[in-house]
């Protein structure tokens, strides 16, 4: 649907407005919306959408689509919404650069997730296991038995935390 | 069934027992988290969405923090019903316009809800009386932990929690506070004060419900970014932020106290009162305004004929689809501006 005020524009979001307790909607373009002041969206996604607009395209040589589910990236530029969590490594090049430019960021810092806590967990404990072996071998062949003995028990603690 | 029997129940966060409650309503931490293996809900096929709400649900009634939540699946109510759970900030208009395959779960209280298929799958939020962001950040991350030990959640390991809208990537954190200034209002200061929110990286909106003129001075102050500083960061910056609009609300509620507006003020409240406790019709945004000049005359510790928590808990009451509820069915605008009036005019004349 078309604008209703500028009559150009794809209309993005609807404003309803209550006149004598009669609702009315009005589809509008975000620029438009935002004349009017009354951007009813939340504005974090707002300002996603009009940065989005200067974003530049993907790169020719990525992918135009997902490859999970098939979101195009002229359509996300319309919506701000990305279809699946493939999107982010079909899109991560200029997904990149938006996320710098809105978030300031691109590097979380919070908490992590128990299964990637645990993938993380897992793959240090692996690390350090083959480690261990490493140095009891070379502990075995220097026939240094008492150093063997510690790194043995060390290795039977991982095993079974 | 549980819907209605949910109308008698205070909301907690109406209790004028939270820490500043004078200014702060409520604080609202929100988390947003997807399933791996699913495609984010709006573009779902009717299976996968299904799949994840089972999924969902089948988590939470293994959770601690939620195993005793009620489970409400959009498709099972009506629409007055889905209305009520909008107002009450449990769902969504996106939940409700679109109720097959979503749904809602609701603790103890309403403190901790989670609503399914959302914008992400699981959308966990927290919320309560005053400002309280810290405490309910901590209770809303351990039912995140407790459901993250049974559901794949989607996570990345330089982006953090994969979202629909990256807008919310990183932490999914969204710590927000309903804030009341009528004070700064009414000095002519709150577009400055909001101003500066937006240029320290907060959000500021005014509180519009339907329509796009602000509702009674409430707003909403919130972060904007949800990538690199961690949780706990986001939740102090907001909390801080909030601290400061608290003082200068009070500082402009002091003032106009003192000075010569008094009688002005005064007038107006009183006005307010005898608009609450006589009229015959009332709009919703006409009981907004009153509602909102009668809070301020009580968090002044002015006597009036009601208290905080009546005042509270009617604003979110005085809504449309909270007043079809107590109907019992859906009604046109005269006569829900009817009964809106006399259940205002039965509440304060308690």
């Amino acid at each position: 649907m078309l604008c209703a005020r500028c009559k150009k524009a794809q209309a993005t979001f609807i404003v309803k407005v209550i006149v004598d307790n009669q609702v009315t909607e009005t589809h509008l373009c975000l620029p438009c919306a935002d004349a009017e002041g009354a951007s009813a969206m939340p504005p974090a996604v707002a300002g996603l959408l009009s940065l989005l607009g200067a974003v530049p395209p993907p790169p020719k040589a990525a992918p135009a689509r997902c490859a999970s589910c098939g979101l195009r990236w002229t359509e996300f530029k319309k919506t701000g919404i990305l279809g699946c969590v493939s999107c982010y490594d079909s899109f991560a090049e200029p997904l990149k650069g938006l996320l710098k430019e809105m978030q300031g960021a691109v590097k979380h810092a919070g908490k992590a997730s128990p299964n990637a806590k645990r993938s993380l967990d897992a793959k240090r404990r692996t690390d350090e296991t083959a480690s261990l072996k490493r140095r009891l071998d070379e502990a075995l062949r220097r026939e240094a038995y008492e150093d063997a003995a510690k790194l043995r028990d060390q290795l039977k603690k991982l095993k079974s935390p | 069934m549980i819907l209605s029997a949910m109308l008698r129940v205070k909301m907690a966060w109406a209790r004028p027992t939270g820490p500043r409650h004078e200014v702060v309503l409520s604080s609202r931490v929100r988390l947003a988290r997807n399933l791996r293996s699913r495609p984010f809900p709006l573009r779902a096929q009717p299976a996968d969405l299904a799949a994840v709400l089972k999924d969902s649900f089948a988590a939470a009634v293994a959770s601690p923090s939620t195993a005793q939540a009620a489970r409400v699946r959009l498709e099972d109510v009506d629409a007055v019903d889905r209305e009520f759970l909008v107002e009450r900030r449990l769902a969504s208009r996106l939940l409700t316009e679109t109720p097959v395959a979503r749904g809602v779960v609701v603790g103890d209280r309403e403190v901790l809800s989670v609503m399914v298929n959302e914008e992400d799958h699981l959308r966990l939020q927290g919320v309560d009386s005053g400002l309280c962001l810290e405490d309910l950040h901590a209770a809303v991350s351990r039912a995140d932990d407790e459901l993250g030990e049974r559901l794949d959640v989607a996570y990345h390991p330089e982006w953090g929690f994969l979202t629909a809208c990256p807008t919310n990537v990183g932490t999914g954190l969204r710590a927000s506070a309903l804030v009341h200034l009528p004070g700064l209002a009414l000095t002519g200061q709150v577009n400055g004060v909001l101003q500066r929110l937006g240029a320290a990286g907060l959000i500021a909106r005014g509180h519009y419900g339907e329509g796009t003129k602000v509702l009674g001075d409430f707003y909403q102050v919130s972060n904007a970014r949800s990538l690199g500083p961690t949780e706990a960061e986001l939740v102090k910056s907001v909390s801080d932020h909030v601290e400061t609009l608290v003082r200068g609300e009070t500082k402009a509620r002091t003032e106009l106290v003192r000075g010569l507006g008094k009688t002005r003020l005064e007038d107006m409240v009183f006005r307010a009162v005898g608009s609450l406790e006589h009229a015959r019709l009332m709009t919703y945004e006409e009981a907004m305004q009153h509602l909102s000049a009668v809070r301020l005359g009580l968090s002044l510790g002015w006597e009036l004929p009601t208290d905080l928590t009546t005042v509270n808990e009617l604003t979110v009451l005085a809504q449309p689809g909270h007043v079809q509820m107590l109907a019992g069915k859906e009604l046109d605008g005269p006569d829900r501006d009817f009964l809106r009036a006399t259940l205002l005019r039965g509440k304060l004349q308690n």
